[in-house]
């Protein structure tokens, strides 16, 4: 009996194995063939990963974004969700800001709709690992173009949208002024967030200006704020465009009054281009966002508005950049793109132009163009787009 | 010597009242010596201007308390789609009816003195007097209302505690209508209170309008509310027909969590021609061949082979999972390159997992077999386990109807509780086992338990968080979005289970050699005296300790933002400070999350003191 039990039971396991193995070979195939012929169900993003096969793997990539993008339907954009006019998470979790317009231009260039955009809010830590494992198309998170960045994350950087560049904040009260130097904050205790370049530079240029600093610093920025409205720093430093951002909301509070904070040297201490990154090695891509952020800029050159766009091209007179920008006269060079012809029409007609987009976003916080590097060239500045020819 | 000479008291002296008053309180506890009068004074006087400066910082006028109520639907589910809103309503709604069964089937109503309720009152009403009066600064508004609200609910504590001295039997109240009484005044609140909220426009002007507290959500909170005293009376009503309530609402409240997961917070598409022309099927040969192997094995008799089968079963199986799992990826080219999907991953384990799950039942089939009926309830358990297995590979691996905007599943709260939940349910068992197998005779198995208790408990959870989030990337590589949640709660997961090993392992410790020798005596089995014996015990023992985990893992879901994760406090700190409006709103985040932890913390660590009480720990 006990025999003849033992071998039953090792026959019927067996023969469970068998059923599964059997199970295994019809089980994948079935679920998939119902998946792929359902466009509807591709596109999830929280399906556990994507369905589609062209998924890249990371450092891996060959030119495919483009047919991803419009195979998917949806631009995925990476942003910081939490960067102050850049690109804000609103309490209803939209995505507003300055980054997150481009995105959006980035989506009507692509897609003809600027409401395709799906954002991923990444943290610093994760922004490049995202980016170059694919699970976002283009990273457009104020993020600095440097040259370590370029040449050993295996991405690429875009034209510079943002011209920023590290400040110092001081109060008047203290003697600061608009025109003080590294020099004058000799004994001052200096606070900043950690782990960020910002600390680096202000400790660099402050030796090299002869000035002995007191550096205090914090886990986040809004943290140094505090610390300087309660008096424990003399002086902030991170970029100029957060010093401003934080100046005028205190000011509009009536905690202080204009001119009692300072935000100084003329010349920032250090270059801060931001602009977007796409992975590298996709000549096709990068060629899009690049010419999608100078479409912007060129139709702020030749005045061309998300207002006044459709009688402009309607108009006889059209300038011949802008006719074959917006694909009028000629639209051999979007279509060899792999772009409808009137995808920089788009752009402008649903998101507006470089001048626009700065003055929605960036304005409000009380940042402005004038006589900054975010001009245009034959204003002094340093927007400066390539001709469209 | 003087031996005659007896004294006897004649005279009975009446007992010295014992002095009483507030000056006698004070002398006794408060200045009792010129060191304790020192201590009291130096402490008064830093009590004093430390409650003082944080009351001046609460209602400094600049304080931006509005960015928190504003933000409420950000701190809670991040970006959730406004058209899908109604399935987070469902998903606190399912645990809003539960609650309230559960309170009335576990007879939480009691009786609390009337004296004992204007105590409290007066209390908290003179407190918030004493706060409001202690305010550095000039009358303003919302010190006053402060204080007058304080000032009323003192007022009625004081009349109450009056009326109670004046009568004679000591009335009381019962704590369900003093429940109710809250709701109802919590509902008029959401109706009527108005705060004043900012608002911000694109040309950077802002208007401060006063709205009302819950200005989109008053309707559902009402709903629920209603919700909450409608089933908690429908719990009383069926809970003396229904004996096993109890039993049913464990079971409800277990099948909660991933019925929320999915069907609320995913949405999972399933396939129902899948369902039934591969899933069904299989469920019925592995059933039903499983089925026959646990009676053949159950059977009363002795038999190492039995063991010996289900051993050589689970090695097997085992390793079928596991080489193809990554050795045999059909979608790749070489064997260790991975490139399925998550959903292609689970939708090929969704039928060698229950070969591991079978050969589980296996082995503890001779400890739970028996008699015919014995077996026949436990191949009843068996079919059970398997369909939840399977339909959760299958509602896992389909895909969403829910689009989010954004690779966030989810984020705030809702994230912090979905990590919390899943580590503390996951990393049970696991940790039990693993305290078994450090207790275990055998040496492999201790070995093996140990070193991984050892090697886990040394490392930070931030590594492991790291560890977790960069290598399961690279095992699972092209799979994405949800992974990243389901990284940390693995990362979690197998930390939190160290920990927990090693507390359980304190309770089997605990237990005395006789119950070992007991159950032994009377001829149990290895599992039969863990399951029945040890086990039950040595939980019972380490619940407060249990309970001081689960605190700490719910805190430490707050390190998954290193990990790109938008939890509670990454929201509050960083995205709401990130929005022009609310910019330096830091400090006022970070108290308001601060008390959504202790919220949740403090309401963990007194029912664990309940749970306590009614297992009569502490009283032996």
């Amino acid at each position: 009996m006990n025999k003849i039990q033992r071998i039953l039971s090792v026959l019927v396991v067996l023969g469970v194995f068998a059923t599964a193995c059997t199970a295994d070979d019809t089980a994948p195939t079935t679920p998939d063939d119902t998946t792929q012929t359902d466009p509807g169900t591709t596109d999830t993003t929280i399906a556990g990963g994507s369905t589609d096969p062209t998924t890249p793997v990371a450092g891996q990539t060959g030119g495919a974004t483009l047919d991803e993008v419009r195979a998917r339907g949806v631009l995925k954009c990476g942003v910081s969700g939490s960067a102050v006019a850049f690109s804000e998470t609103q309490s209803d979790g939209s995505m507003t800001g300055f980054d997150a317009e481009m995105c959006r231009a980035v989506a009507a260039a692509v897609l003809g709709d600027a409401t395709k955009v799906e954002f991923a809010a990444l943290t610093a830590a994760e922004r490049f690992t995202a980016l170059a494992a694919g699970e976002i198309d283009v990273l457009i998170r104020n993020t600095t173009w440097t040259q370590s960045r370029d040449t050993t994350l295996g991405l690429d950087f875009g034209p510079t949208t943002y011209y920023d560049g590290q400040g110092v904040m001081g109060k008047a009260s203290d003697g600061f002024t608009a025109d003080s130097t590294l020099a004058d904050v000799d004994g001052a205790v200096l606070c900043t967030n950690a782990g960020t370049t910002t600390e680096k530079n202000i400790s660099e240029g402050a030796a090299q200006a002869g000035a002995t600093i007191v550096l205090s610093t914090v886990a986040e920025f809004p943290e140094a704020m505090e610390g300087f409205k309660a008096g424990s720093c003399d002086l902030v430093t991170t970029d100029a465009s957060g010093l401003v951002g934080n100046m005028v909301t205190a000011i509009r509070d009536g905690s202080i009054q204009e001119g009692d904070w300072v935000v100084f040297p003329r010349a920032p201490i250090s270059k801060e281009p931001l602009g977007p990154v796409y992975r590298q090695n996709d000549s096709q891509w990068a060629d899009i966002v690049n010419w999608t952020v100078y479409a912007t800029f060129i139709a702020d050159e030749f005045g061309a508005t998300s207002g006044n766009i459709d009688s402009l091209i309607g108009d006889a007179d059209l300038n011949p950049e802008l006719g074959r920008l917006f694909g009028v006269t000629d639209d051999e060079l979007q279509s060899t793109m792999g772009l409808s012809a009137d995808a920089f029409y788009q752009v402008i007609s649903q998101v507006g132009n470089y001048d626009e987009i700065f003055t929605r976003t960036l304005n409000p916080v009380g940042i402005f163009r004038d006589g900054s590097y975010n001009a245009q060239w034959y204003d002094g500045g340093m927007i400066y787009a390539p001709p469209a020819r | 010597m003087a031996e005659g000479t007896v004294f006897v008291e004649t005279v009975e002296l009446a007992p010295e009242p014992p002095p009483s008053g507030p000056v006698q309180w004070i002398r006794e506890n408060l200045a009792y010596s010129v060191s304790s009068t020192i201590t009291t004074i130096v402490i008064g006087l830093v009590v004093f201007f430390g409650l003082r400066a944080l009351i001046a910082w609460f209602l400094n006028p600049f304080r931006k308390w509005s960015a928190a109520t504003a933000n409420a639907r950000l701190l809670m589910v991040q970006a959730y789609p406004d058209d899908q809103f109604i399935r987070v309503w469902i998903s606190v709604g399912i645990v809003v009816v539960l609650a309230g069964l559960s309170a009335a089937a576990w007879r939480v109503a009691g009786k609390v003195s009337v004296g004992q309720v204007a105590k409290g009152l007066l209390s908290v009403g003179s407190g918030a007097l004493v706060l409001a009066l202690l305010a550095p600064g000039g009358l303003t508004g919302g010190r006053v209302i402060f204080g007058s609200v304080g000032l009323v609910i003192a007022g009625i504590g004081y009349m109450w505690k009056r009326a109670r001295k004046s009568s004679v039997n000591e009335p009381v109240i019962s704590t369900v209508a003093l429940a109710g009484l809250a709701l109802v005044l919590i509902g008029v609140f959401l109706w009527t209170v108005k705060l004043p909220v900012q608002e911000v426009f694109a040309d950077g002007s802002k208007e401060v309008t006063n709205q009302l507290i819950a200005r989109s959500t008053k309707l559902p909170w009402t709903v629920q509310l209603l919700v909450l005293a409608v089933s908690y009376l429908v719990g009383v009503a069926i809970r003396d027909s229904i004996s096993s309530l109890r039993r049913i609402l464990v079971g409800l409240w277990a099948l909660s969590f991933p019925a929320i997961l999915m069907v609320v917070m995913r949405a999972p598409d399933i396939e129902w021609d899948t369902v039934l022309s591969v899933d069904l099927p299989i469920f019925l040969a592995i059933g039903a061949l499983v089925g026959v192997i646990l009676y053949v094995i159950g059977a009363p008799d002795a038999g190492e082979w039995k063991y010996i089968v289900s051993a050589i079963w689970l090695v097997l199986a085992v390793l079928w999972v596991l080489f193809s799992w990554y050795l045999f990826d059909p979608a790749s080219s070489s064997p260790f390159h991975f490139t399925s999907s998550a959903a292609d991953v689970l939708k090929r384990l969704e039928f060698k997992f229950p070969l591991i799950l079978g050969a589980l039942f296996a082995l503890a089939a001779p400890s739970f077999g028996g008699a015919r009926a014995a077996r026949l309830r436990y191949i009843g358990v068996w079919l059970g386990a398997l369909v939840l297995l399977i339909m959760s590979f299958r509602l896992g691996a389909a895909s969403s109807l829910l689009e989010l905007s954004g690779t966030a599943f989810v984020g705030g709260l809702s994230l912090t509780f979905t990590l919390a939940i899943a580590a503390i349910v996951l990393s049970f068992p696991l940790g039990v086992l693993l305290a078994l197998g450090r207790a275990s005779t055998m040496p492999i198995v201790r070995m093996i338990s140990t070193t991984y208790i050892e090697l886990v408990r040394s490392v930070p959870l931030i590594t492991w968080l790291y560890i977790g989030s960069n290598l399961l990337n690279l095992f699972l590589a092209g799979v994405v979005d949800i992974f990243s949640v389901v990284r940390a709660i693995t990362a979690m997961t197998l930390f939190s289970a160290a920990y927990l090993a090693e507390n359980v392992r304190g309770g089997l410790q605990s237990i005395p050699k006789g119950q070992y020798e007991a159950a032994d005596a009377v001829g149990m089995s290895v599992v039969q005296k863990t399951v029945l014996i040890t086990l039950p015990q040595a939980l019972k023992a380490v619940i407060p300790a249990l309970v001081g985990q689960v605190i700490s893992l719910f805190k430490d879901t707050s390190l998954v933002s290193i990990i790109g994760l938008f939890d509670l406090l990454y929201i509050a700190r960083n995205v709401i400070p990130g929005q022009s409006a609310n910019i330096g709103s830091i400090l006022e985040l970070t108290v308001v999350a601060a008390a959504i932890y202790w919220i949740f913390t403090f309401t963990f660590s007194r029912s664990s003191m309940r749970l306590e009480r009614r297992l009569g720990l502490g009283t032996r």
